[in-house]
């Protein structure tokens, strides 16, 4: 199994104890996502609603790539590949 | 004696407070922002163990709504739990925002009121939020309108001599009332102009935008709302309501308090009308009732003789403990307090951002 390093933004380390990145075993991107929920529960409100839709401002990058369909959620991962949860550039003031 | 002025903006919380007898006189000292990033949709202000209690509804748009507890005065903060979730699949309503916290009167439990209309009840022991699952499918709810800030459930009132009554105001439904602790609901808008006229005949009660409820602190049965269409009165606990709008320069506003007074106090600040938010005339502008609504007198003294900011509906509040003393916030960050009942205002320390939520307590 891969082991990958998820990165998380400002407002949802309140959520992870601080941790700002931590490595997780997982094949796939959303297992990945899914193994990131399980050791930092409270994330998984704040990622997708309470129906699992997934939050339209919040964007899940597989390395360098955008992650946007269910086929890029499959996609396999390999030792040393980065996730990085970040807010999608909107908003104002 | 310990002042506390808990002040929610679209930017964090800050908390201002000031020790001594004399409020006119004594220093004021701030703290924060707490919970930075986040949006302090609305705050409830407490005590445990002698210690200030401050529980938050935060929300962002990106990450979502949720609710926070801090007992050390905000210098550190627990969520509780994941925040309110609707029960059931994809197609029910989800939480958008929470917009108000209530403590029950009889019970003392936490229970919060969101968008999209939903009442949950906080359960310390299993840490997690309890859905009034009656009140989300009501028979009537196909015919829910939501208004400019979503469908959302903005004022819960109970007391403890109505044991089991919990009384709730919906935009743009109006105002329901359970008297089983929340088992059935009843629409309870007889006598309210509706904001527009509904589609279908059997919903035809429907369509009263009540801005916010209050209930008067001398009589339980006492309900006083100030709604889209006009600020109106209930002496039946909202069987049936009446205008109140002598003296008032526009029906429209969005925040009312009532003073625990004797004789009862009532507050709004009127905005100039639905297509023009902001106080009328450029006159920040209070209006005060010692009537039980049957008359309003402005009371502006100390106020900004040109200011066009609006006061939100959860930015007016009275301070728990104190018999005279009124506090709101405005949506360009200025915080006004009157420590006699209206008769003089002073203007608090600070500039902050919009301010969407002010509660005050003294401990």
């Amino acid at each position: 199994m891969p082991t990958v390093q998820v990165w998380i933004p400002g407002l949802l380390r309140d959520f992870t104890s601080g941790e700002v990145e931590f490595p997780v075993s997982a094949a796939t991107v959303g297992a990945a996502l899914d193994a990131a929920v399980a050791r930092h529960p409270l994330l998984r409100s704040h990622l997708a609603d309470e129906h699992g839709q997934p939050r339209p401002n919040v964007n899940v990058f597989h390395n360098e790539e955008l992650v946007r369909s269910e086929r890029e959620l499959a996609a396999p991962l390999t030792d040393g590949d980065r996730i990085t949860i970040l807010q999608s550039v909107s908003g104002g003031c | 004696m310990v002042r506390s002025v808990a002040v929610g903006t679209v930017k964090g919380l800050f908390i201002l407070e000031q020790e001594g007898a004399d409020p006119a006189n004594a220093e004021w000292q701030l703290r924060g922002p707490y919970l930075s990033g986040w949006e302090s949709t609305t705050v409830s202000l407490g005590q445990r163990d002698g210690r200030l209690e401050l529980v938050v509804g935060l929300a962002s748009f990106v990450y979502g709504p949720h609710v926070r507890r801090s007992l050390d005065g905000g210098r550190s903060w627990v969520p509780l739990g994941s925040g309110p979730g609707f029960s059931g699949e994809e197609g029910r309503p989800t939480v958008e925002r929470i917009w108000t916290l209530h403590r029950l009167a009889e019970s003392g439990e936490l229970v919060a009121g969101v968008a999209q209309a939903g009442l949950f009840r906080w359960d310390e022991p299993t840490a997690t939020w309890r859905e009034y699952s009656s009140l989300t499918d009501h028979p009537t709810r196909a015919g829910w309108l939501p208004g400019l800030g979503g469908l959302c459930l903005h004022t819960v009132l109970t007391d403890g001599r109505r044991p089991g009554r919990i009384t709730v105001g919906i935009s743009s439904v109006g105002t329901l009332r359970s008297d089983d602790d929340g088992v059935t609901w009843n629409v309870k808008n007889d006598g309210v102009t509706a904001a527009i006229p509904a589609e279908e005949p059997k919903y035809s009660d429907l369509n009263r935008c009540v801005h916010r409820l209050v209930l008067d602190p001398a009589d339980p049965d006492h309900l006083y709302q100030q709604n889209h269409t006009g600020v109106y009165r209930s002496f039946n606990a909202g069987d049936s309501w009446e205008r109140i709008e002598t003296g008032l320069p526009s029906r429209f506003g969005f925040g009312i308090t009532a003073l625990d007074h004797s004789p009862t106090v009532l507050f709004v600040v009127p905005l100039t009308s639905d297509e023009v938010r902001v106080p009328v005339d450029g006159q920040l502008c209070v209006y005060r009732s010692k009537n039980l609504g049957e008359s309003w007198e402005a009371c502006a003294d100390g106020l900004p003789l040109s200011n066009y900011a609006a006061v939100l509906r959860d930015a007016l509040a009275t301070g728990a403990g104190e018999s005279s003393a009124v506090y709101f916030g405005t949506t360009s960050g200025e915080l006004y307090a009157t420590w006699d009942a209206g008769d003089n205002w002073r203007r608090l320390p600070g500039v902050f951002p919009r301010i969407l939520s002010v509660r005050a307590t003294t401990r």
